[in-house]
């Protein structure tokens, strides 16, 4: 009982032989030298009374040593030795390795390490001694050029270092001029800051970054972002995205544009597009291009079409209207063909040959002129037969000339769209 | 049945011999144990209830240089057989641990020392260390453990007496023993103990003549009153005459109060009342557990049937009450070891051994062998007033506990044997031991009539 032992406290040096505490509350339990026997039968560890720590930090999460570690405490109720508490733990240097079937020794053979005998409990990393069997020597291993070198310099006494019985490292180094934080996680990942305020993050496996809220992100430098797989962004709500200077934008693939509702690019400058081959549909509505000035359409060795599969095709323009061609020009109707002018009306050739099954008829409202000899008149019958053969065959079935119109649908340009929502505004767009 | 041929106080050493205790060196192969009897001139050994093993002394007289021919060197077991007056017979063995006092007769042709021993037992024990764990098991059966693996050597010492009697303990418990002796093991033990049955849990564990013993005070009282030896205090008796040699036999030499209330103690100790303070660290609990000995007292076995409750109300509230509790005991329980039962066993402890010893005598008889330590013994004393009258003092008389024993036989061979003696401070009725449920109205009605 301790009515007398709280004033007469049993010290007690030890070894900690369980710290699985059912209560989750740091509790060790402790065989005491000189107190407790080094035969587990005689007292197995589970019969040894728990301790409770005295946390000299005041902080109630503190990190229980592990089974192997050498303890100092103190029973409660003196002699009687049934309630004892522990003060803290003693560095050394194991120079025998662990016999899990004997008292003084951890329950599984997991301190020492095997690697750890003849080394002092002080970490290495803290020591700065053996650096290749830490994580040190793993550290920019890849030569991956974006990991930058490992900053890692400490010196003892510097460099305060907690590391888990698993392999999980925290660093705090102070050793003047290398002035690190590392915390690393045993498969790799780590967070570093070098001495010169460099941030090193590093994942090894998958990265998940979730902000609740607003973030924000300024890079006052340069920035490089390189993704090795395939990367979907996506933005919930509206996307703004500003380019102070230039911008270029290297797809070395296609390059898919899918817009839901209307695309606005506005230049400032010019407007360039080149590609191998261009092709612009507008699959529900109008074709609209608008200049100030001029509008120049220039194909270098093809030909130039111009198709309205079922309205007509209208040119206006306030000054001249001209179409000059290096070869034929032809003007083919199935309907009338109204040459309309309020000015006079110039046709200019070698040879004007008006050939119809129909009169000709020439109504002017004034005089008509010839200037050439008019000759007879003769049936039309035979006269049109002589003029074809001195036109050559006619042309009627033989345009469009070399070109066959892609009347594919939408699809061809994107996803094919739900037939129920045909329209562009639809998802999947 | 005593015989006539025995004086008073008659006693013989039949065997007093010493033997080594390694025999196989080649020059004690052969060598039978030396008796020592006619060399013995003074013996004597003491036992007692709040001794744990037998210990004891003897002046030697001889002639023959046992200390360097025999050689006695600290190895020696000495083994004696002695029987009383009333032909009560005992043997014993022990082990010769001191030689002191060592001087020249006279003429310088003999020498006196003095061998001091010990029961074997106690060998064992200052040798041994208990370091184990004993799980789920009660106290009870720790001990018994404990005392058949560390206290017992059959191959070594084949004559010693092993026997034990152990009380029941209430409760089983999970207990590591920290590095101790034995015996301290066993004391740990016996401290720790409860009894349901016996609520002062006042347990003692000792070794007499006949065996070990662990065992409450009031257990003490209960098993003694039935066989109780019976002395009467009459100085008028003498022993020179054949007639009244068995009278002589049972009357008292000499009677001494030693101690007859001491209120100091009293209130230093907590007896009449305390406090337990129990600190339970792991769920943050401080728990006070007050005491009154005035709320329990019924619940105690005592050594008379009619107890005086100590104090007048008054003082009690004065002294005891008034300002607050002079005596508080914090113990640290562990919330996961059941049946510490510390608040049970601190506190009524206190008292019970505070007030069974308000009273103690010192008393000397001859001496015999069938009284030991913690038996319990009748006096019949008379009233030591101008006017003799035949009534026995109703304090002194009654129930007596024997605290402990010394035996005493001297050169001419008579055993005489004083007596440490305990009790309550009792009103003397000497009628029986008391039961908790006559108690009760009785303690009242005392009460009430002594603070009238």
């Amino acid at each position: 009982m301790a009515e007398n032992g709280f004033r007469n406290l049993l010290w007690f040096m030890g070894v900690v032989e369980d710290r699985r505490d059912p209560r989750k509350m740091g509790r060790l339990r402790i065989r005491c030298f000189d107190i407790h026997p080094d035969s587990k039968e005689d007292v197995p560890t589970e019969t040894l009374p728990w301790a409770i720590p005295v946390i000299g930090s005041y902080d109630f999460n503190y990190k229980p040593p592990i089974e192997g570690s050498w303890v100092f405490g103190f029973f409660l109720d003196g002699d009687d030795a049934q309630h004892p508490m522990v003060l803290g733990v003693m560095p050394g240097m194991p120079t025998t390795f662990p016999n899990s079937t004997q008292g003084f020794n951890a329950k599984a053979d997991i301190n020492p390490k095997p690697d750890d005998a003849y080394n002092p409990d002080v970490n290495r990393l803290a020591r700065g001694e053996e650096i290749d069997k830490t994580h040190v020597a793993t550290q920019h291993a890849t030569k991956d050029s974006v990991e930058p070198r490992p900053p890692y310099n400490a010196q003892y006494p510097y460099n305060k270092v907690q590391e888990t019985e698993s392999g999980h490292v925290f660093e705090m180094d102070d050793t003047p001029a290398s002035e690190r934080i590392n915390i690393r996680h045993r498969k790799g990942t780590y967070f570093e800051v070098g001495p010169t305020g460099t941030q090193t993050n590093k994942i090894v496996g998958d990265g998940v970054t979730i902000i609740e809220r607003n973030g924000k992100v300024l890079i006052k430098g340069a920035s490089e972002v390189t993704i090795r797989g395939k990367s979907n962004i996506k933005v919930e709500s509206d996307c703004n995205l500003t380019v102070d200077g230039t911008m270029t934008t290297n797809v070395h693939g296609d390059y898919r544009l899918n817009v839901g509702g209307g695309i606005y690019m506005n230049s400032g400058d010019i407007f360039s597009q080149k590609s191998s081959s261009i092709r612009q549909e507008a699959y529900l509505d109008s074709y609209n291009l608008f200049t100030r000035q001029h509008i120049v359409s220039q194909s270098e060795v093809g030909n130039i079409h111009v198709y309205a599969n079922t309205g007509f095709i209208s040119a206006y323009a306030n000054t001249d209207v001209r179409i000059e061609n290096g070869g034929n020009t032809y003007f083919n109707t199935t309907g009338q063909y109204n040459i309309k002018s309020a000015n006079n009306i110039a046709i200019e050739g070698a040879k004007i040959d008006l050939n119809t099954s129909g009169a000709v008829e020439v109504d002017p409202g004034y005089t008509i002129y010839v200037k050439g000899t008019l000759t007879d008149f003769v049936s039309p019958s035979g006269k049109r037969d002589s003029l074809r053969t001195g036109l050559g065959k006619p042309i009627e079935n033989d345009f469009p000339i070399d070109f066959t119109y892609d009347d594919t649908s939408y699809s061809s340009i994107a996803d094919e769209p739900d037939p129920e929502h045909a329209h562009p505004d639809a998802e999947g767009i | 049945m005593a015989k006539d041929r025995f004086d008073v106080g008659f006693c013989d050493i039949k065997v007093a011999t010493l033997s080594h205790y390694d025999k196989t060196a080649k020059e004690r192969q052969s060598q039978q144990p030396i008796s020592i009897a006619n060399f013995i001139s003074d013996l004597s050994f003491t036992e007692s209830i709040n001794g744990s093993a037998l210990m004891g002394q003897m002046k030697i007289l001889e002639a023959t240089g046992l200390l360097d021919n025999f050689p006695i060197i600290g190895e020696e077991l000495f083994n004696i057989t002695y029987i009383d007056f009333f032909e009560n017979e005992i043997s014993q063995e022990f082990f010769v641990y001191n030689v002191s006092d060592v001087a020249p007769g006279e003429q310088q042709n003999y020498m006196y020392y003095t061998l001091k021993f010990v029961s074997t037992h106690h060998l064992l024990d200052m040798s041994r260390k208990v370091q184990k764990s004993y799980q789920d098991k009660t106290n009870k059966e720790m001990i018994e453990l404990i005392f058949d693996e560390y206290l017992i050597d059959e191959t070594r010492f084949p004559n010693s007496n092993n026997e034990i009697e152990i009380e029941d303990t209430d409760g089983v418990q999970t207990i590591v023993i920290p590095s101790l002796n034995p015996i301290a093991a066993i004391n740990f033990l016996t401290r720790r103990s409860y009894s349901a049955t016996n609520k002062s849990s006042n347990y003692y564990f000792y070794q007499t003549r006949e065996k070990f013993k662990m065992k409450t005070h009031e257990q003490m009282i209960k098993d003694g009153r039935e066989n109780a030896k019976e002395y009467t205090y009459d100085p008028a008796v003498h022993a020179d005459t054949v007639s009244t040699r068995d009278k002589s036999m049972t009357n008292m030499l000499s009677f001494k109060m030693t101690n007859r209330l001491n209120t100091m103690r009293e209130i230093a100790s907590g007896a009449m009342i305390s406090d337990v303070v129990e600190v339970d660290i792991l769920n943050k609990q401080f728990i006070f557990n007050p005491y009154s000995y005035k709320d329990n007292v019924q619940d105690f076995t005592h050594t008379d049937k009619t107890i005086r409750f100590p104090h007048t109300e008054k003082f009690r509230q004065d002294f005891f009450e008034a300002d607050g509790i002079p005596k508080s005991h914090m113990v640290f329980i562990d919330a996961e070891r059941p049946n510490q039962n510390y608040t049970k066993i601190i506190a009524p402890k206190i008292s019970n051994i505070y007030y069974h010893s308000e009273l103690t005598v010192e008393v000397e008889i001859y001496g015999r062998n069938d009284i030991f330590a913690g038996d319990i013994i009748k006096l019949n004393i008379f009233n030591f007033e101008e006017i003799q009258t035949t009534e026995f003092n109703g304090s002194l008389s009654g129930y007596w506990l024997i605290n402990s024993i010394s035996h005493n036989i001297s050169v001419d061979r008579v055993h005489k044997s004083t007596l440490i003696l305990s009790k309550d401070l009792a009103l003397g009725d000497s009628s029986g031991v008391s039961t908790v449920a006559d108690m009760t109205t009785e303690v009242a009605d005392t009460t009430s009539e002594f603070e009238g």
